[in-house]
């Protein structure tokens, strides 16, 4: 099992999410990545 | 997946939606689908790009594709336009267990194809609680 890449985002309402913060606080992360939002 | 979301919340999941739209476009999405996910803004793709998501023209019109297109029509669904963004940006679903370990990676090959949310939470229930 590999490492994925770690990442910081801005999300839509301001807030900084990084993962590695997610991770760290003990919960497991479901990334789901959109196409266009046409 | 929104039905879904105490089950998801239950196996110690925080689920991120990432897009590549722009804020009005992603708030607009929000307001007509779910928004009790956290949505996180990637407008220069990368971490799309980090994750290993391709761009293809030619699957993001493959002929399912475009059935699904017609089929939404034909109910008359209303689309709406790209915004101008990258139509042939491909997404993908990927599951991280706490210790940063990539447990499940589903980069779609089209865009009707995604993981059946079953699928997601079997991997879930699979990944250690403590």
């Amino acid at each position: 099992m590999k490492t994925v890449p770690t990442f910081t985002l801005t999300s839509a309402s301001g807030e900084q999410i990084s993962l590695s913060e997610v991770l760290k606080n003990g919960n497991h992360a479901l990334l789901v990545f959109l196409r266009h939002l046409g | 997946m929104c039905a879904r979301q105490d089950e998801i919340a239950a196996l110690n999941t925080r689920v991120f939606i990432i897009s590549f739209g722009t804020l009005p476009a992603v708030q607009q999405w929000m307001s007509e689908t779910c928004t009790t996910f956290t949505v996180l803004l990637d407008r220069e793709r990368t971490v799309y790009n980090a994750y290993g998501l391709e761009r293809s023209r030619l699957r993001a019109f493959s002929p399912r594709t475009l059935w699904l297109y017609a089929t939404c029509h034909l109910r008359g669904k209303q689309m709406h336009s790209s915004h101008g963004d990258d139509t042939s940006q491909l997404g993908g679903d990927f599951i991280v267990d706490k210790n940063g370990l990539l447990r499940l990676s589903y980069p779609s090959h089209d865009p009707v194809d995604r993981p059946a949310v079953e699928a997601l939470l079997r991997v879930l229930r699979e990944l250690p609680s403590q």
